[in-house]
């Protein structure tokens, strides 16, 4: 165990005097060498959060703990949780080289030790040719290296990023995901990621918190935000979702006037299907006709009606087969994919 | 180049390579019109003046060294230089520090009161040039309340607020709201995630100051050294209503004129004082400008913006604020009060006459200055935007000349170019003397600068985008300025309007060259019932002053405040 957050809330005063509840009640346990993601759309609380963890803010209720330590009130700069800023907040007036060794300064290294340990990150990260550059003079993924390293090199025990890649353009941004996650494993680091993009969460994470006006929706690994996903809120923040009514009865379940096998007999009303669990066939469950097809290259991305409901379908390109508004179409739901809410 | 000036740079070239040459050579007939015209404008009112008094200075049927051989082999002389020169550095130094100091509460400190601070940071830039030396004199001065009551009594006689001393406390007030602006804007560029960033590797507020911020506000300081040196080197109405023994350049340079007749040596005093001004204006603009550090981030995520501050720095701060704010208030409060007193130090009766007599003797006076300054004023703001989006929007040849020449006044100390113009306009081919036309162009010519600066930031600010997609819907060059570019640039325009128009109710310096009997300023007579120790009335005189400059800024900062609301639904 390493990080551990119990009860916390976040209150603030709005301009108008109002009390704003940022976070309600967060109750989270992160574990060493964890890849621990907070996911959610702006104004969901996940950029406090991580501000509270690393103490730019002050919880208004509730504890954080780091190895069994209470830590809630350790000043900023008394923390080793060393982090990455969206907007990288790179020291403008100073080198690359300054830049990163300015923490191991303050925790009062020595020079020749700082200066064997900056130069081994500005090789690991690709920097050598840039080490006596300022920040003005490096492109935005250039910049986004050196404050990666910045942190790296301080060996820290955990690793802050607030939404690191979202000034980056789409490329780089993967191709810098796969290098943090690299990294993240050859140190074997633990990392408190704050993102919106859920596919960015899914591609590097080892747990996924899923969260929406200050409070967790979820919590759990990529495959079961999205094969599980436990609200309404986590099936459409993360990939797409048909959320269908659904009645149980027994052991079948009636979709759409279609009985379903249905394994798990708790009182639920709704389905949740994938759009690509969505089979087209010829003789499928249900018929509908196409209110809108999108051609995505690789796929079809179709609207279907159906009695009073609206389907998405993610059907793979088959031959030259074509998908035109109007058409009829039919198709069944894999029901070993259905997941109940 | 900045990255912006780059880029506008690449766009104009690409959308002149668009065109076919044929309708380059028509698209510029009018520009290279109005560059010319302006040109001759710019030299006939600048660079002539001045060139007169160098012309002046070393020319005596043949080129002479003589006047500098007199000026620099006399110690009688090289005093004021020497005067002027250690007054200058240390204004710059106390201005800077209260400056820098106020900026930081106001931007960056969890002061309760910052808008209270603030206007103190900015007042002493509306009131006329020498009000603080007249309530130096009512506090201070030999029958001043403060030295008769609390000075004399415990120091014993032999205080005397006349000379270095009160000059450096008067110029210090006057000009440090210059250095809070400057430091307003270098705080305000500093993003605050900085300082979390440096929080966040265990640096120390103590050491994020010393180590993050501090560095990053160095070129800001060195602006702020420079540019409050220039004020205080420039000042004339404190050093010749508070000098006393103290000799300074600038009123130098006015007795050897007005008083000696001499001008050669007028001229000579001029140019001495101009080359210190000069090299600290280039400096300025050309090296510390340039070194100033871009804070380029994206967008910032949010941020706490007001770090609590240690017990000790907040009565650190806490007492710099207060001493200076209650300096202004004691100040400017002496004025008030002494605007309502019978004879101030003798008998303290409340009566409005001063107000009666002041504005009756001086009703002339005053008809003359508002009837100058509403001429000059809206000429002023026209020729600063046409100016400043020619040096922004346009490439032509000669346009860092342009630049360099219409800013040039910034820097050249009001007394040489008040001395500039009675030596060029004195006969013909430019017979102004006399004139209300001298008066008006001086106007215009002194105060465009600050138009200029402020409507260039504007321009720089407005996407080049934004008239390309006028012009993209189809409008032409005439309607996207009418439409698009006027409109936003009118809060710069007006604002840049009524700071010129307050400017030309409180000019001394290079003004009282010019006036003549049947054109006069309200600031000379000013000047003349301080000296004739109609103290009172000068009071009174002062406080109308500030009230009708104070209220002119209110009213246009109102209205651009409105305006801005209505643009940003």
């Amino acid at each position: 165990m390493s990080l551990l957050i119990r009860d916390l809330h976040k209150r603030f005063k709005t301009d108008d005097g109002k009390n704003f509840s940022a976070l309600k009640n967060i109750n989270l346990e992160i574990t060493d060498g964890e890849f621990f993601t907070l996911l959610g759309p702006s104004g969901c609380g996940k950029t406090t959060l991580l501000r509270i963890i690393a103490g730019f803010e002050r919880p208004s209720e509730g504890n954080l703990y780091f190895n069994g330590n209470d830590i809630s009130h350790k000043a900023v700069f008394e923390r080793n949780f060393p982090m990455v800023f969206q907007s990288y907040a790179l020291f403008p007036h100073m080198s690359v080289t300054e830049n990163i060794g300015y923490g191991l300064k303050q925790k009062g290294v020595d020079k020749a030790t700082i200066a064997k340990k900056v130069n081994r990150i500005i090789e690991m990260t690709g920097l050598t040719p840039n080490k006596d550059k300022y920040p003005h003079q490096m492109s935005g993924g250039q910049q986004q290296r050196v404050a990666l390293a910045r942190a790296i090199v301080m060996e820290p025990e955990v690793m802050l990023f607030d939404e690191p890649l979202s000034n980056l353009d789409a490329n780089l941004r993967i191709s810098m995901r796969q290098e943090i996650r690299r990294i993240q494993k050859d140190f074997g680091i633990t990392v408190v990621y704050v993102t919106h993009d859920q596919e960015e969460a899914m591609a590097v994470s080892d747990k996924i918190v899923v969260m929406n006006h200050g409070i967790i929706e979820q919590v759990g690994s990529p495959i079961e935000i999205y094969s599980k996903p436990q609200s309404e809120f986590v099936a459409n923040f993360v990939g797409q979702a048909n959320i269908i009514p659904a009645k149980i009865v027994g052991e079948r379940v009636n979709i759409l006037g279609v009985d379903y096998n249905n394994k798990i007999s708790i009182d639920l009303n709704k389905v949740i299907s994938r759009p690509e669990f969505v089979k087209i066939h010829d003789s499928g469950n249900h018929t509908g006709v196409i209110t809108n097809s999108t051609y995505l290259g690789a796929n079809w991305n179709l609207k279907v009606k159906v009695l009073d409901e609206e389907i998405s379908i993610l059907a793979p390109i088959f031959g030259n087969q074509n998908f035109d508004v109007n058409q009829k179409i039919s198709f069944s739901f894999d029901s070993s994919t259905l997941h109940f809410i | 180049m900045s990255k912006q000036e780059l880029l506008s740079n690449g766009r104009q070239q690409l959308l002149t390579k668009s065109f076919s040459s044929k309708k380059i050579i028509d698209d510029r007939r009018p520009l290279y019109l109005l560059v010319g015209a302006i040109f001759i404008l710019l030299f006939l009112f600048i660079v002539y003046p001045l060139f007169k008094v160098f012309w002046m200075s070393v020319y005596d049927d043949g080129f002479t060294l003589k006047n500098y051989l007199k000026f620099f082999s006399s110690s009688f002389n090289l005093k004021p230089l020497w005067n002027t020169l250690m007054l200058a550095s240390s204004v710059a130094m106390l201005g800077t520090f209260i400056g820098y100091v106020f900026a930081y509460v106001v931007t960056r400190s969890r002061f309760v009161g910052k808008r209270f601070i603030k206007m103190f940071g900015t007042f002493p830039m509306i009131s006329p040039p020498f009000v603080i030396s007249l309530a130096a004199i009512i506090l201070l001065g030999q029958n001043g309340t403060l030295t008769r009551n609390i000075i004399t009594p415990i120091f014993g006689e032999g205080f005397s607020i006349y000379g270095f001393k009160g000059l450096l406390l008067v110029e210090t007030m006057s000009y440090f709201p210059t250095a809070f602006l400057i430091f307003v804007g270098v705080f305000s560029a500093i993003d605050p995630v900085l300082e979390d960033a440096a929080h966040n590797m265990g640096a120390s507020p103590s050491k994020t100051f010393r180590e993050v911020i501090f560095p990053l506000t160095k070129p800001g300081i060195y602006s702020s050294l420079l540019l409050l040196f220039i004020e205080s080197i420039a000042d004339f109405g404190n050093p010749l209503v508070l000098s006393g023994g103290f000799k300074v350049l600038s009123v130098e340079a006015y007795l050897k004129i007005t008083g000696e007749f001499d001008l050669p040596m007028g001229a000579t005093i001029s140019m001495v004082l101009l080359v210190p001004a000069m090299i600290a204006f280039f400096v300025q603009k050309y090296y510390v400008d340039k070194k100033s550090f871009v804070t380029l981030t994206g967008k910032s995520s949010t941020t706490s913006f007001f770090k609590s501050h240690s017990l000790i720095t907040n009565i650190f701060l806490g007492s710099v604020i207060f001493v200076t704010m209650s300096m202004i208030i004691l100040f400017y409060g002496a004025v008030v009060w002494g605007s309502f007193v019978k004879v101030w130090g003798a008998d303290h009766t409340f009566t409005l006459s001063n107000y009666f007599t002041g504005v009756e003797d001086s009703w002339n006076y005053i008809k003359d200055t508002f009837i100058l300054s509403a001429v000059a004023t809206p000429l002023t703001g026209l020729m600063a935007l046409v100016i400043s989006y020619l040096i922004v929007r346009k490439k032509f040849v000669g346009k860092n000349i342009m630049e360099v020449t219409s800013m040039l006044s910034f820097a050249v100390p009001g007394t040489v170019v008040g001395i500039g113009y009675i030596l060029a306009f004195n006969d013909s081919p430019f017979l102004l003397t006399g004139t209300s036309a001298i008066i008006i162009i001086l106007f215009i010519f002194r105060n465009m600068p600050v138009g200029i600066r402020s409507s260039i930031a504007s321009l720089k600010q407005l996407d080049p985008a934004i008239e390309e997609a006028a012009m993209n819907l189809g409008a032409n060059t005439v309607t996207t300025l009418k439409d698009i570019t006027a409109p936003l640039l009118a809060p710069a325009f007006f604002s840049g309007v009524a700071y010129s128009f307050v400017r030309c109710l409180t000019a001394i310096s290079a003004i009282i060259f010019v006036v003549s009997g049947s054109w006069n300023l309200l600031t000379v007579s000013l000047l003349g019932q301080v000296e004739n120790g109609h103290l009172s009335v000068a009071c009174a005189i002062c406080v109308l002053l500030i009230l009708t400059a104070g209220s002119i800024l209110g009213i246009m900062q109102f209205f651009i405040y409105r305006k801005g609301i209505k643009q940003r639904d």
